[in-house]
């Protein structure tokens, strides 16, 4: 798996009005970690929405939004409310199958982070008057769900790709001896 | 000329100051009329986009945004989707080409440039075609609003 570990600097580096929990909301009166709980809700239910969405979703024949890209998509999501970014403006599908999560930034600068394979995308930064950057990214689970069958340890069955071998930690037979299946296990850093 | 003469004859070219539709779903949710910029998937090209964006010229020889809503396979688009009207001069001034291709509704064109055909050839025509994308979505904040960008239809107003 190519890229770097995700993180949105654009949007961790935004002045700090803009950082969760330092204003109240102007409409609400409410703290802005409320509000930002909500954005959050709001963006990991846009998810479950689009793994909804029936095939011809957009009136040209365009697939059901697979349940990895979902998967990933939520963890991404998770993963920068961790790091301290904002929550996201809009989430939406593109007609081939991606998942697109988008800020909509002061000074028109738009971040789309295009959820297009399996804890990976590709993070375009456009600004208004010069060209876009882009870059490959890719995220991790903190927390892995463990199987375990009688033939060894099963890691969860969005860990079995190839590429993503190199992100979880290999647990060892007595390990794996001493737990119950579908234990959850950190993982080291 | 006669009416039916006028029918048949082929569509004039484009001027700078027609306005483009294309549909598009709102799914999921309802399309968010405060957002600056409209989604950027609107432009992705789909899968019959395989010579060029698909685009109809609107007006009464052509079709009205309703017209190219309603003419959607897709019901939930019939209903609860958009249609977003983009001025053809704005496009021409991208370096992008309009060409007109009869299609299933009248005054059917296309944007080759914009092709899922290219799109798939390789990564950096995808991150072209991503770039041109975002110059399009960019074009809704042109001042006055709905100069270059419109949406149809618009919210209706609160307590209607």
């Amino acid at each position: 798996m190519g890229g770097t570990v995700v993180t949105v600097n654009e949007v961790r580096s935004l002045p700090s009005e803009f950082a969760a929990g330092s204003l109240s909301d102007v409409a609400t009166g409410q703290p802005c970690d409320a509000v930002e709980d909500t954005m959050w809700a709001k963006a990991q239910q846009q998810v479950n929405a689009i793994s909804l969405m029936e095939a011809g979703w957009d009136g040209d024949g365009a697939p059901v939004i697979s349940d990895f890209i979902c998967r990933s998509s939520g963890l991404l999501l998770r993963t920068l409310r961790k790091q301290g970014s904002v929550a996201p403006n809009d989430i939406y599908p593109t007609p081939d199958a991606h998942i697109i999560v988008e800020w909509q930034l002061p000074d028109d600068v738009i971040v789309r982070i295009e959820v297009d394979g399996l804890w990976e995308g590709e993070k375009m930064v456009s600004y208004p008057s010069a060209p876009s950057e882009f870059e490959r990214i890719t995220w991790r689970p903190l927390r892995v769900r463990i199987q375990y069958t009688t033939d060894g340890v099963r890691e969860n069955p969005y860990c079995l790709t190839p590429n993503s071998v190199d992100v979880v930690r290999r647990v060892s037979h007595n390990q794996h001896k001493s737990r119950k299946s579908s234990d959850e296990f950190q993982l080291a850093a | 000329m006669s009416l039916d003469e006028e029918d048949s004859a082929p569509d004039p070219p484009v001027e700078p100051v027609e306005f483009l539709l294309r549909h598009f779903p709102s799914d999921p949710g309802e399309y968010d009329f405060t957002k600056k910029y409209p989604r950027s998937s609107i432009f992705h090209p789909r899968k019959s986009d395989t010579d060029g964006l698909s685009l109809n010229r609107e007006g009464p020889r052509y079709v009205s945004a309703e017209q190219l809503r309603q003419s959607s396979e897709n019901p939930r688009i019939r209903e609860y989707g958009r249609v977003l009207a983009i001025l053809a001069g704005a496009i021409t001034a991208l370096n992008l080409t309009i060409e007109i291709k009869p299609g299933t509704n009248p005054g059917h064109v296309i944007v080759p440039e914009i092709s899922i055909t290219i799109y798939n050839r390789s990564d950096q025509d995808k991150k072209v075609i991503k770039e041109l994308k975002d110059k399009l979505v960019r074009l809704a904040a042109t001042e006055p609003p709905q100069l270059v960008i419109r949406i149809h239809p618009t919210p209706r107003p609160v307590g209607s």
